[in-house]
């Protein structure tokens, strides 16, 4: 066995360590014989998070989970829905660990298309939210596609790979030109009519930009 | 600077380091309780040094010398010591949390890496520990072995070729 296989194989026994309960357990031993050398001086950090000291000895987790929560809580109570508000952080925190602009605009435009699913097959249920929704994810999917640098990034994304999400991205314009059409009758609210416009609008900009790109090609 | 803040500093240092320590003990004594007493006896007398305000260069190095400290006592307190098993990694600990053919396959060599390096001259064992799977620098090894630095990084050499001439 040559030095940098055996050095290899012994670095890798650093990844033995304890379980998380026995991780606790050694922490509570330590700790409750701490405190009981002083009563009087009791650790009230500890005390408050007793009950949930497997989330305190990792700390990252107790803030992770806390921000998770907060942003789950406030999608929820902007868009009233929870299966929405979820699926809002859920996406959201893919597009943020998404490693590349191509990546994150694949994303979004997947997102968009799934909204557009939703609504065309709701058959008129909550419409005017759904348009509202589209509109939001169709400008962010925009925007990130015109982040994209048309002949590609090495080592990320090819010019291949930028003219066939453009190509995904002219027809899911135009399927969504055609379900807002067919969407009008379902349409009581004013805002909701306002918004359609609003976006039929937005879609013929968002079409120009991307004939405009795919010209390029 | 009062005990709330001390205990807080040192609840920081436990975090840090428990798993190292830990780890340390346990390639000595192979044993997983005596292990978890041991690293518990290491952290509660470090604390009875560092409470009382007492300066400590390197939390670290200290650490291991009282863990090291610790298990020479225990075997000195141990009449008759009887053999523990050094065949295996006890399975109470975590390797990887992989159940797959790879992570069988990697458990074995590790088995067989572990068990070779508890057949090793204690010294060298201890120098192989610290500093490839604890990556101690040398400096610290030097503190905690008390040898010199020299000293030190011919032990790694001789170490590494003892534990080579194992697989042969």
């Amino acid at each position: 066995m040559n030095d940098k296989k055996l050095i290899g194989n012994l670095k890798l026994l650093r990844n033995l360590k304890l379980r998380q309960a026995d991780s606790l357990m050694l922490y509570d031993r330590i700790f409750s014989q701490i405190q009981e050398e002083h009563p009087d001086r009791r650790n009230l950090w500890a005390d408050l998070t007793a009950p949930f000291r497997t989330v305190a000895i990792r700390p990252i987790f107790t803030i992770s989970a806390a921000l998770i929560l907060l942003l789950v809580i406030l999608f929820v109570s902007v868009s009233g829905n929870p299966r929405r508000g979820i699926e809002s952080v859920l996406f959201q925190t893919e597009i943020v660990l998404a490693p590349d602009k191509y990546q994150k605009a694949e994303l979004a435009l997947n997102f968009s298309r799934q909204k557009l699913n939703d609504l065309k097959s709701s058959q008129g249920k909550d419409t005017g939210k759904k348009i509202e929704d589209l509109m939001n994810s169709t400008s962010r999917t925009n925007t990130y596609l015109a982040g994209l640098n048309l002949m590609g990034e090495k080592g990320k994304y090819t010019n291949a790979q930028c003219l066939s999400i453009y190509k995904f991205y002219d027809s899911y314009l135009d399927d969504l030109k055609n379900t807002l059409t067919a969407s009008a009758p379902y349409l009581t609210k004013s805002t909701d009519r306002n918004n359609t416009l609003l976006l039929q609008k937005r879609i013929s900009e968002y079409e120009k930009q991307a004939e405009s790109r795919l010209k390029l090609y | 600077m009062d005990w709330k803040k001390r205990n807080s500093q040192f609840e920081k240092i436990y975090q840090r380091l428990v798993d190292a320590i830990y780890r340390f003990v346990y390639f000595k004594v192979s044993d997983f309780e005596l292990a978890k007493d041991i690293t518990a006896d290491t952290f509660l007398r470090f604390w009875k040094t560092f409470k009382n305000g007492k300066k400590i260069r390197n939390d670290k190095t200290f650490l291991y010398l009282i863990a090291r400290g610790l298990i020479i006592d225990y075997y000195r307190k141990k009449s008759n010591r009887r053999q523990i098993s050094i065949d295996k990694i006890d399975e109470e600990l975590l390797l990887d949390g992989e159940e797959s053919d790879n992570s069988l396959d990697r458990k074995a060599e590790t088995d067989e890496l572990f068990a070779k390096l508890k057949g090793l001259k204690k010294e060298y064992g201890d120098i192989l520990i610290l500093y490839y799977i604890e990556e101690l620098k040398i400096p610290e090894i030097s503190a905690i072995l008390d040898k010199k630095e020299n000293t030190v990084r011919v032990l790694i050499h001789r170490a590494l070729k003892a534990l080579k001439k194992k697989y042969e």
